[in-house]
């Protein structure tokens, strides 16, 4: 007994140190500091709150709090998009903007708004705030910009990083503010070097967006991203539009197509999704087995089954453009859409004849579309066989058409 | 009426040649008929629907292409295959017997479903990285 409590002493004694020596270290992925795509510590995209928290992508399964792409879908989330404008900052700015005033009232006036040396300042420093706050557009970070100082530690208000608070005079040592090319705040030059420093006037920021987009549609190029994301503009896409009519050459006719189709789908309009693609595959090309494939997909589950044969066997003429794993699996998906599609239409039709019109016209469509679902089976079947696939559901749809196991299985 | 005639078939007696009626009715597995059912012996070249009310199809003899006649008579091992658009194919063995020669058959479906099928990436139709594409 007392060499139990001894054994069990020893291993909780050994096990608890371990098991505190954990640290944060492993989870600091999980959870990120700066999960906004601006480098915020927390920011609103969208309907989306980023803070840090793990995201959950379209299945529910968590995501690091700054992964842009969901791990299992790749679909993209709410830290991907850098052209979602911010929510608005709703607490006192006026703090933060004389934090970010100080090396800015430092600098010289010949000098631009970019600081890029640390630049030394008096020891005593009487940092006054102007009232009221100072920016009225969307506040957006002018850099990152962190300030070891004597001064109370900045507290964040809704996950925002907040300036000194109180304008104490203190040895405030100097930061490096990098700002953007395209953002220009105007910072009236206070004097810093008394104490008895007259209150400095309100500052003001003028904010220009960074990332501004692209107008026209000339470059392609630079129009994937917004279509990537469904943010073409009405006019861009009427530009689009005409720029396919108009087009001479055929890739380009192509590529524009292809543009058009992207932002359709990242919108969710499957109508105009299914109208852009069969206009590419009816007037533009068709020699992408991947779009016809994907066509094919969207009518099977309209039950357009027609569609889905005739789609599924121009994908097949291009098979030869897959590969390796890619080829078996496109190859033997495109067969069973195609049986699936002439099972499809031979049920309606053997329905309609059993229960509606009894007719010989019927009759023939039944017995035609029976034929159909059983070749395709049996082609679905075969190629199941020679890819070494599953083939149980081919060979019950062929044995269904055929109503004759031989058939299929001598095949 | 499927009462009626399942009771029909059940009190039906043999013919004057020894012929009985056997009835085989097919539903799904929810035991609703399924309309558009056929039955077809292994060496027959037609196939028989099935009564599209209730499923049931009764025979008490085949005609073969041979010109021959498979009569049921009690203690023949009839074979049978019934398949229905959408379902899976069973085949039937069945001893005729004197009386109530009435056969159950239910079909599962064949499971078809599209929602597993991986929908392909389409791409924005550009082989070449941008720099290499913008380059003269």
């Amino acid at each position: 007994m007392t060499r139990r409590l001894l054994l069990l002493a020893t291993l909780a004694g050994l096990g608890v140190p371990v098991a505190l020596a954990a640290g944060w270290s492993p989870w600091a992925a999980a959870f990120p500091a700066l999960p906004c795509p601006d480098g915020w510590s927390a920011c609103r995209v969208g309907s989306a709150d980023l803070n840090g928290a793990s995201l959950r992508d379209v299945a529910g399964l968590p995501l690091p709090g700054d992964a842009r792409l969901g791990w299992f879908d790749l679909e993209p989330t709410a830290v991907l998009s850098p052209f979602v404008g911010l929510s608005e900052y709703g607490g006192v700015t006026a703090a933060a903007a004389a934090t970010m005033a100080e090396p800015q009232s430092a600098a010289t006036p010949e000098m631009p708004a970019v600081a890029t040396e640390p630049v030394a300042l008096p020891p005593a420093v009487a940092v006054v705030s102007p009232p009221g706050p100072v920016s009225t557009g969307p506040t957006r970070p002018v850099g990152t910009a962190p300030t070891p100082t004597t001064a109370p530690t900045p507290t964040a208000v809704s996950g925002r990083p907040v300036g000194v608070p109180a304008p104490t005079p203190t040895a405030v040592p100097t930061t490096a503010v990098s700002l953007p090319p395209a953002t220009t705040v105007s910072v009236p030059t206070a004097p810093v070097s008394s104490p008895t420093a007259p209150v400095a006037p309100p500052v003001e920021a003028v904010l220009v967006p960074v990332v501004a987009a692209p107008t026209g549609c000339t470059d392609l190029v630079a129009l994937e991203p917004m279509a990537m994301v469904g943010a073409l503009s009405a006019d861009t896409v009427k530009c689009l539009e005409k720029r396919i009519d108009s087009e001479a050459t055929q890739t380009t006719r192509d590529k524009a197509s292809r543009v058009l189709i992207f932002h359709a789908e990242a919108k969710g309009d499957r109508v105009e999704w299914s109208r852009l693609v069969q206009r590419h595959l009816e007037d533009i090309d068709r020699s992408d087995p991947d779009l016809c494939f994907k066509y094919a997909l969207e009518l099977s589950r309209n039950g357009r089954s027609l569609g889905v044969i005739r789609w599924a066997d121009v994908a097949l003429e291009n098979k030869h453009r897959w590969q390796g794993a890619t080829y078996k699996k496109r190859v033997y998906d495109l067969h069973r859409l195609k049986a699936q599609a002439a099972n499809s239409l031979w049920t309606a039709v053997a329905k309609e004849y059993a229960t509606g019109e009894h007719t010989e016209e019927n009759a023939a469509k039944a017995e035609k579309y029976r034929a159909m679902t059983r070749d395709y089976a049996l082609e679905w079947l075969d190629y199941a066989r020679a890819s070494q696939q599953d083939g149980a559901t081919a060979l019950a749809l062929c044995v269904s058409a055929a109503g004759n196991r031989t058939f299929c299985e001598g095949g | 009426m499927l009462t009626l005639l399942l009771s029909l078939a059940l009190a039906a007696p043999p013919d004057d040649d020894g012929t009985v009626p056997v009835t085989v009715v097919v539903s799904d597995l929810q035991d609703a008929p399924i309309p558009t059912a056929v039955v077809r012996h292994p060496n027959e070249m037609e196939r028989h629907r099935v009564n599209s009310v209730d499923g049931s199809f009764e025979a008490s003899v085949l005609y073969m292409p041979d010109g021959t006649e498979l009569r049921f008579v009690p203690g023949l091992r009839l074979e049978l295959e019934i398949s229905a658009p959408g379902y899976m194919t069973q085949v039937l063995t069945y001893e005729v017997r004197r009386r109530r020669n009435v056969v159950r058959v239910a079909l599962p479906a064949i499971p078809l479903d599209t929602t597993e099928v991986e929908e392909p990436t389409i791409g924005f139709g550009r082989d070449n990285p941008r720099e290499a594409e913008d380059s003269p």
